[in-house]
């Protein structure tokens, strides 16, 4: 086997693993057109109706994704925020604080999140919070923060500390090392933080139905009241969409930017 | 000995660990303490976990399908990622975009398109028959290899990203060096690429294992009813049979456990160094 | 009946927009008070003056309840139905009774769940003097519930799939007559009665169910069942033409029915549940809601309620008003309970959460 051939076996294998990851998820294209009322492959033709639904204000999908925007915007700033001063600071002070904490930030991973619900159902009400944006909001600060603290985390874990060392004894003070050493360095994790932060708001749905009733109606809690008739194509017409958006986003950045900033590029 | 420095950066952890503990642990807690009141009284509620065939089972169940799903997803995810720091830039960011497309669609969505395709008259069924490769069609879903497909397929994007991170951190110059003393291809890889990215290995497998652990959509709808998991057990104790007992007192062994088993495997220096324990 | 549904709508939209601004407001006072999340908006969770606020399942049931109950309680009192398609699942009122902030006025859920509710203290005893007990047949009205439909679970098929007609629940089981996979509920009640029946055991004789022989009966035939969570998901196992046959909902198999006729059912051999309005405890409107539950009752909403979505009336006198298309989908309309099994109340509420986990413990590889 010769060595160039062994490389496109291996390149093969990677780009099929992505393809692993991709294709599925293109399925939601076709099923976006259908032509019937229930997810479907289009059999009899194809039909633009479940983007005209997603449009059509009286359906509420407009209403809910513009809301779960929002939110996931807020949490997904806020949970990475928390998270970077969390790390930062437990990066530089180790001890049992932070380790506990840091254990403890994983619990919404372990503990099913409709423990979580029960609980802040009783939380929210004694604030007379339920179902209302600063309720949900904390709800999803807090799940999308192992998320985040684990992005973060993963950044610094590259960070040398003896840039540290060196701007102390060039005598730096506490917030020029956080600020203008530590922080600039850790910027791409910082972004994976705030986007998966705000993947876990958007996706949420368990603790959300629990504490939202009329007055604070997310996409998820839209697609779940509406799936108890059918599961609605407009389903796929949302996926589409967003799968656009990000595609067009990307390959955007991909050929007006195509500067090689990646270490590995170096 | 706490310098100004270090009394800053406690000071830096602490509204993220307030925020945890009053709006995670406290309510939490105040559920799970259920378990010592609720129905015949803590020694009951705890003492049922081991004695219930059915938590046996499932606990089983969840081990199995988390344990299996976590080994697939390191492969993959490392077939990714070791591809990715070898790419151009240009490819590499088509790369990147395809790890994160799947995180746009909701788990729900994701979950419904693996059944269009691997139901008995979905795509992929439907293509192998047209191509003659199987004359009846597999069955693929509504079973545990329908659940762990989908979970797999949930899980490498984020193992990706973790594995990714660890991977560009590695020095190549130790690679360089390795192969101008003539190791040869399959000695580099084991000898120098894989105990470097031990420590992001660990902490993708500790992540994903911990997440598939609580794993509730994907297996309840990819299951057909028939791959029952943990989470998807508490959740109809708590919302349809109303045994808040056994589900209180299941969630509490959970966490422990699993809090457990992560304090332990933090306490690796390898795993504490990857997973931000402290300065290097 | 589409110029309603369009009205309906628009009503919809108007409170949108209305929770729409308050939720912007609410908004920027979090922005505010930062961190401080104390007294924001006190109340904001409590119903207005003169409404009721109803929980169903989502979907076409809120616009339909909202036809068949809002409109005639709104023109008898002046009073707004809200309806909030959460789904009340028993855990779901508990959590909230517990918290002590209950949003919810009635709940539409099982009456076997409103007994066991009841009897935990989640829920006000219906005030029988305000609803009229006349209004139901004998048995619905309980003292935490009153029946307000019915449904059936039934035996439904894709008829060109067969060269007869399945029968009865012993035909269900004939996998060698009729080949193909089937679907099954994963909730418990009615499940074992078909094994039971299908194994030779009388109607009469069903209860207390025999668990093992059902489990027994039904062990052979697991791999080639698959079970459902949800109506929407029997559904669209049918359609993906993942089984031949399966026992669903009536209202779902009429669904079916009318997308495609090649898919219909049998009535023989189903089981009867009846539906019920609840009240949470602590509920918002007080008194006001029993009101609502009587309104609720009279025979002309719960036809309106049969023809939208096919739910059965409890109202004996909602029989004659009937049109033949209207009996031929009401569970209990006479013709439609040959070998009918009407899912007994009290065996459930004594028995349900333990059977439920047998049967989830059963069915799980």
């Amino acid at each position: 086997m010769s060595r160039r051939f062994r490389t496109r076996l291996l390149t093969a294998l990677v780009w099929a693993c992505l393809l692993f990851l991709v294709l599925p998820v293109l399925v939601v294209i076709p099923v976006s057109l259908t032509d019937k009322t229930y997810l479907s492959l289009p059999s009899d033709g194809l039909s633009l109706q479940h983007y005209r639904g997603l449009a059509a204000p009286e359906t509420g999908w407009s209403a809910a994704m513009g809301k779960s925007l929002l939110l996931a915007v807020c949490a997904a700033l806020i949970s990475t925020a928390l998270a970077a001063s969390f790390a930062i600071g437990a990066w530089v002070r180790a001890g049992w604080w932070p380790s506990t904490i840091r254990v403890l930030m994983l619990a919404p991973m372990i503990v099913p999140p409709i423990i979580y619900a029960v609980g802040m159902v009783r939380v929210l009400s004694a604030m007379k919070l339920i179902d209302s944006f600063p309720g949900v909001l904390a709800v999803h600060v807090v799940l999308g923060l192992p998320m985040a603290l684990l992005a973060v985390v993963a950044s610094l874990s590259n960070f040398d500390n003896r840039v540290v060392m060196a701007a102390r004894s060039l005598g730096a003070g506490p917030f020029t090392i956080f600020g203008k050493v530590i922080l600039p360095n850790i910027l791409p994790g910082l972004s994976a933080a705030a986007f998966l932060a705000f993947i876990t708001s958007w996706d949420e749905i368990t603790v959300t139905l629990f504490i939202t009733a009329r007055r604070f109606a997310t996409l998820p809690r839209r697609i779940y009241t509406s799936i108890a008739d059918s599961i609605d194509p407009a389903l796929a017409a949302i996926a589409t969409l967003l799968l656009l958006a990000t595609t067009a986003v990307l390959a955007a950045r991909l050929f007006l930017a195509g500067r090689p900033d990646d270490p590995a590029a170096r | 000995m706490s310098s100004r420095f270090e009394r800053y950066a406690l000071l830096l952890t602490l509204p993220a660990g307030i925020m945890v503990l009053a709006l995670y642990a406290l309510p939490i807690l105040q559920v799970l303490s259920l378990s010592l009141t609720e129905g015949k009284g803590a020694w009951a509620n705890y003492s049922q976990l081991f004695t219930s065939r059915a938590v046996a089972k499932v606990v089983g169940t969840t081990l199995n399908v988390s344990l299996l799903t976590t080994a697939i997803t390191l492969v993959v995810a490392y077939v990714i990622a070791f591809g990715m720091i070898h790419m151009t830039a240009r490819s590499r960011r088509i790369a990147l975009l395809m790890v994160s497309i799947p995180f746009w669609i909701s788990v729900l969505v994701r979950a419904f398109a693996w059944i269009t395709i691997l139901r008995s008259q979905g795509v992929l069924n439907g293509a192998l028959m047209g191509l003659g490769v199987i004359s009846q069609p597999l069955e693929l879903v509504y079973n545990r290899l329908g659940v762990t497909i989908g979970m797999v397929h949930y899980m490498v994007p984020f193992a990706v990203l973790l594995l990714y991170a660890n991977l560009t951190d590695i020095d190549r110059r130790i690679v360089q060096a390795a192969r101008s003393l003539g190791a040869r291809p399959l000695t580099v890889f084991l000898k120098v690429w894989l105990p470097l990215s031990a420590p992001g290995l660990g902490v993708a497998a500790l992540f994903v294992l911990v997440f598939s652990l609580g794993f509730l959509v994907t297996p309840a709808l990819l299951g057909g009813g028939k791959t029952l998991m943990i989470a998807e057990y508490i959740s109809v104790q708590i919302s349809t049979t109303r045994r808040w007992d056994l589900a209180t007192a299941l969630s509490t062994a959970l966490l422990i456990v699993v809090g457990l088993l992560i304090a332990l495997a933090l306490r690796s220096p390898t795993m504490r160094a990857a997973f931000g324990g402290g300065r290097r | 009946m589409h110029r309603d549904f369009s009205k309906d709508a628009a009503e919809i939209l108007a409170e949108k927009l209305r929770a729409g601004l308050i939720d912007r407001r609410g908004f920027l006072t979090a922005l505010g008070a930062m961190g401080l999340a104390v007294v924001l908006r006190p109340g904001m969770a409590q119903a207005a003056e003169g409404e009721v606020v109803l929980c169903n399942w989502g979907g076409a049931a809120v616009d339909a309840f909202q036809q068949a109950f809002g409109a005639p309680f709104t023109a008898q009192t002046g009073m707004k139905l809200v309806i909030d398609g959460a789904g009340p699942s028993t855990g779901a009122i508990r959590a909230m009774v517990d918290s002590g902030n209950v949003i919810w006025d009635v709940t539409d859920g099982g009456l076997i769940d409103g007994m066991t509710l009841g009897a935990a203290g989640f829920a006000e005893p219906i005030d029988y003097a305000i609803v009229d007990k006349t209004k139901v047949r004998d048995g619905l009205a309980q003292e935490f519930g009153v029946g307000n439909y019915t449904f059936a679970t039934v035996i439904a098929y894709q008829a060109s799939k067969f060269p007869t007609a399945p029968l009865s629940a012993v035909d269900f089981f004939d996998f060698d007559k009729f080949p193909g996979k089937r679907t099954m509920c994963k909730w418990v009640q009615g499940q074992l009665e078909l094994a039971l029946l299908a194994d030779g055991v009388a109607v009469a004789d069903l209860y207390p169910l025999d668990v093992d022989r059902a489990f027994k009966k039904l062990e052979p035939y697991l791999k080639d069942i698959i079970f459902w969570e949800g109506g929407a998901g029997s559904q669209q196992l049918f359609r993906d033409g993942e089984v031949a046959m399966g026992f669903i909902w009536h209202t779902r198999a009429k669904l079916l029915r009318d997308e495609n006729p090649d898919f219909t059912w049998t009535w023989t051999n189903n089981m009867l549940s009846t539906s019920a309005w609840s009240v949470p405890k602590g509920n918002p409107a007080g008194k006001k809601v029993f009101d609502f539950i009587n309104s609720a009752l009279d025979p002309e909403g719960q036809l309106t309620l049969l023809r939208l979505m096919g739910n059965g009336p409890t109202n004996p006198k909602a029989l004659a008003l009937m049109t033949d298309a209207d009996k031929a989908i009401d569970p209990t309309a006479p013709g439609n309970t040959e070998g009918q099994v009407t899912i007994s109340q009290d065996y459930y509420a004594a028995n349900e959460a333990e059977l439920q986990n047998q049967y989830l413990d059963f069915i799980a590889a």
